[in-house]
């Protein structure tokens, strides 16, 4: 809790405790089947992003929870975190679901307006592998879960080689065409900060990055709403770089050759991360005991390196288990390359500036 | 179940002294199942003229204009006359081009081509718009085919933006709202009494003529009706501008939507949607009155 | 009504009705053209949006027919279900609408009375609405009320859409007929409701059924009110396709698209045959 409360962001020194036998360790996926009797036939409603994200969660966390359980999962992938949080707001005291997972803003929304209730960390055994900063979000109202990892993205046909800095994105004989992140998404309140910083500013001093931001007005083509569009644009030649973006956005189009399609993680300034959580509404439907336990499934070593080697998001347990063939990627984010270098997201400092970066954002790049 | 009861209003005993009713009664009385409906909607209406005087955080005990006063400064004020001003264009060029359609659809004697040419306005509304803004992309996006072919004839160096900025939008904009053009133009050129056209015809006024000065005047009411539904449509549009401005066109409807979410600020929100609402309804308003006017003219000229 | 229509036969093949004809169509083929390419996809052979396609297949459709036949145990609901709700909001839409607008259309057209300014604002208020306010709303207003809506206020809500189109649908069926039919009804002898009832409502049936079928179509396509209103259980084919298509998209939802443009075309197709050369009224 006590990190939430600073108004500055952390840089993660942290060395997590990293077990390089936990990851070499080959266990069976779906190690227990059908264990714990005590929740088969019983119902779980989740409500999780409609992206690949959500995809990735059904499969790796709700169906082998099914599998390990006997319960059962039903699960809206309508959200796209912001509407999302709309709904649930207006939505008040009748909430539809048991756990809903989505990013960190949305859930400091939901725990102000009194909806969320504060989890029992006891009853999360998993919590013990993943590292302080990473366990609790939204005021302890949010249990971390994924962390979301913003890269650069860029046109393996026009860059030889990953840039290595963001100032390569003011970088007009490199890459001409560039995309970044819509208004009302976080990254670009992330990019307003590294362009201040680049500028010589910080996020206290954020006017040398408006300014810096201003450079690029002519260059840019699009604040990328809809990643499908960003990735048919990188595929025409029509986009050389862009972000902040996650890569997770992409998981198909990044292993598709056809698309020229390259992102990194690799910038000197450290990467930004937002952690996102799963969190539990007041009176909900289902069984307290299921959601606890899907909670802390989802945690598991196991599952934590399936999803990031599915869509290249970082895991938050530090034993997270990645495969020796998925270490080699680029993409996929170990646990100590994120001990190492992310750079999480300050959502209360964010909250006090979010309305005005939003205007400023916006007014410099109209069209 | 109260509506059912109130859809069957000649069973119910009311009607036997309907006589002495008012006509003012009477008609209220007919009214009365669509106000039911209508009552939510008031009811909505009224919510967010509530929450418009509210505060953030306390939507339904705070109370202050400064929602309001926000919408004066030049970031609202700047981003109302740019909706208002692509509204009109685009209720412009979609009259202009509907025109010609709408004559040829009431004209049109092929039932199987009337069939056709409906399917072709009403579609490009009702077909989900994220999936339109793929085609839009191929067609017209930078190595969209329109750029490959301009490219190919060797007309331009470099390819044109045609998405993501303003024109983009107003393309959208008169995409998707030209039914609501279409239409009422339609309507009220075949009402336009082909005995007119005869006439004229017979006076030895050439078909262009006869369009030009006989059915184009007389149906100036369905005209200005499409305008006006067209400009109330696309002033609170929201989905075209996401999608086809690439974030980089910020009308209003957008700008309310971020107040929704992420930024939770409900008041800025409604008092950004009463404007909307209000100044959408004066300029039907006012159109009603103009197309009034001028049916009754054309009914006294009869 | 042969001989005007031969007189119409006459009348528009000229120059200005070619030109016309030929410009409008032009216009038509511009305006669905993204649906057009859209419908193209969905037969390429690619995972890609290469257009046009390197090869044409059936590929997705067969994918999305093992959607529908078999639902991923991962998804909430099935396409089925989505379909299935879909249908039933559409088809109650149509019945509510249809049956509180024709009463409201004879008020409109038949009645001089007070108030009439204000009932004509308020029934093309849910025109003017931004759809996002409406659908918060909306939602603030039913999470108020003290028991529990699921369909059925998906159903009001689209009543409340529906409602302007179809009562300007009434109201113009009901010009046409003009009062002195009605009048003529009473002078016969008949009550001023069997008036109505066995003289007007007959009379009104092509516009009545056009209103139904708008509020179907309006219905059955309605996106933005109703992400606000659905719930867990449910969802509509809209909600379903966006769940499908906001961030990750496959060729499949080009098939799923292509089945709804073929339900709307038909849909529409109905709608011009029921009305004839009365044509909609907006």
């Amino acid at each position: 809790m006590g990190e939430h409360d600073l108004n500055r962001r952390q840089f993660i020194k942290t060395a997590s405790v990293v077990s390089v036998a936990a990851a070499a360790m080959s266990v069976p996926f779906i190690s227990a089947r059908a264990s714990d009797t005590r929740f088969v036939g019983k119902t779980l409603r989740l409500l999780t992003w409609s992206d690949d994200t959500g995809l990735a969660a059904l499969r790796n966390i709700a169906a082998t929870f099914e599998a390990k359980t006997g319960a059962k999962v039903i699960a809206d992938r309508t959200g796209s975190t912001s509407e999302m949080v709309a709904k649930l707001k207006a939505g008040g005291d009748r909430p539809q679901y048991d756990i809903i997972t989505l990013a960190g803003v949305g859930a400091e929304g939901l725990a102000a307006a009194g909806l969320l209730e504060k989890p029992d960390l006891n009853r999360i055994p998993n919590l013990v592998d993943v590292p302080a900063q990473y366990r609790t979000g939204a005021g302890g109202h949010g249990i971390g879960y994924l962390l979301w990892c913003n890269s650069l993205v860029y046109s393996t046909r026009t860059l030889k080689q990953a840039p290595d800095s963001y100032a390569a994105l003011w970088d007009a004989e490199l890459a001409p065409n560039i995309f970044l992140p819509p208004p009302n998404w976080t990254e670009a309140m992330d990019l307003i900060i590294i362009a201040a910083k680049l500028a010589g500013g910080d996020e206290h001093n954020i006017e040398p990055g408006f300014k810096k931001l201003a450079e690029l007005k002519d260059r840019v083509m699009t604040l990328g709403e809809n990643p499908n569009q960003i990735a048919e644009l990188f595929r025409t030649g029509s986009l050389d770089m862009g972000g902040l973006y996650a890569p997770a956005f992409f998981p198909k189009q990044i292993r598709d050759p056809a698309y020229g399609l390259g992102a990194t993680f690799g910038m000197k300034e450290g990467f930004y991360t937002d952690l996102m959580l799963s969190v539990m509404p007041k009176n909900r439907p289902g069984d307290t005991d299921l959601a606890y336990a899907f909670i802390d499934h989802s945690l598991d070593p196991l599952v934590q390196g399936k999803m990031a080697e599915d869509i290249f998001n970082g895991p938050v347990n530090a034993k997270a288990i990645i495969s020796s063939e998925a270490r080699k990627s680029p993409y996929i984010l170990t646990p100590e390359q994120i001990a190492d270098k992310a750079i999480m997201h300050d959502n209360a400092f964010l909250a006090t500036v979010h309305d005005q970066w939003i205007r400023r954002y916006t007014e410099i790049f109209s069209s | 179940m109260e509506h059912q009861a109130l859809t069957h209003p000649q069973s119910v005993a009311p009607m036997r002294s309907r006589r002495s009713l008012s006509p003012t009664a009477r008609a209220w009385f007919f009214l009365s199942p669509s106000m039911l409906f209508l009552g939510v909607l008031i009811a909505a209406s009224l919510l967010v003229l509530r929450m418009s005087v509210g505060t953030k955080g306390a939507e339904w005990s705070g109370f202050s204009l400064a929602s309001y006063g926000q919408l004066l400064e030049p970031y609202y004020l700047k981003s109302l006359l740019l909706t208002l001003r692509l509204a009109l264009i685009s209720a412009v060029i979609a009259v202009l081009l509907a025109i010609p359609v709408a004559y040829t659809m009431s004209r049109l004697a092929s039932p199987l081509l009337r069939r056709v040419f409906l399917a072709a306005v009403l579609l490009p509304l009702l077909v989900n718009l994220l999936l339109q803004s793929y085609g839009w992309l191929v067609i017209l996006g930078p190595a969209g085919m329109l750029n490959q072919a301009l490219i190919g004839l060797g007309l331009i160096k470099r390819p044109i933006m045609l998405l993501y900025n303003q024109n983009g939008v107003l393309m959208g904009l008169v995409q998707t709202a030209f039914p609501l053009a279409v239409l009422p133009i339609a309507s009220a050129m075949r009402g336009v009494a082909r005995s007119y056209e005869e006439a004229a015809a017979t006076l030895g006024a050439s078909r262009f003529q006869v369009f030009r000065q006989v059915v184009l005047p007389m149906s100036l009411p369905g005209i200005i009706t499409g305008a006006t539904l067209v400009f109330a449509y696309n002033a609170s549009s929201f989905v075209v501008p996401l999608l086809l401005g690439g974030r980089r066109v910020p009308m209003l409807a957008v700008m309310v939507h971020d107040q929704i979410a992420p930024l939770m600020n409900w008041p800025a929100a409604s008092a950004a949607g009463v404007v909307l609402i209000v100044t959408t309804l004066l300029i039907m308003t006012l159109s009603e009155y103009f197309t009034g006017r001028r049916r009754r003219m054309l009914e006294a000229s009869q | 009504m042969s001989v005007s229509s031969n007189k119409r036969q006459a009348l528009l093949p000229g120059e200005t009705g070619r030109v016309a004809g030929l410009l409008s169509a032009f216009i038509l083929l511009l305006a669905v053209l993204p649906i057009l390419t859209m419908i193209v996809m969905s037969f390429s052979g690619a995972a890609n949006l290469d257009f046009p396609p390197s090869s044409y297949s059936l590929q997705w459709y067969r994918a999305a027919w093992h959607t529908f036949v078999s639902p991923d145990a991962s998804d909430v609901l099935s396409l089925g279900q989505a379909m299935g709700t879909s249908l039933l909001v559409a088809c109650l839409t149509m019945i509510f609408a249809t049956l509180i607008a024709v009463p409201a259309a004879y008020a409109l057209t038949r009645c001089e009375f007070r108030g009439k300014a204000v009932a004509l604002q308020l029934m093309s208020l849910p025109l003017v609405f931004p759809m996002v306010v409406l659908g918060l709303a909306l939602l603030l207003v039913f999470d108020s009320l003290p028991f529990q809506m699921t369909t059925s206020r998906l159903v009001i809500a689209h009543v409340i859409l529906a409602l302007p189109f179809v009562v300007k649908n009434c109201t113009a069926a009901m010009l046409g007929i003009g009062s002195e039919v009605e009048e003529a009804a009473r002078m016969l002898g008949a009550t001023p409701r069997r008036a109505i009832v066995d003289v007007v409502v007959p009379l009104m049936k092509s516009g009545i059924l056009a209103g139904m079928l708008l509020a179907f179509i309006v219905s059955f396509n309605e996106f933005t009110v109703t992400y606000f209103l659905y719930t867990i259980d449910v969802m509509t084919v809209p909600i379903w396709m966006y769940s499908r298509t906001v961030s990750s998209l496959d060729p499949t939802v080009f098939s799923f698209a292509v089945l709804i443009v073929l339900i709307d075309f038909v849909l529409i197709w109905a709608l011009e045959k029921l009305v004839g050369e009365g044509g909609v009224s907006f």
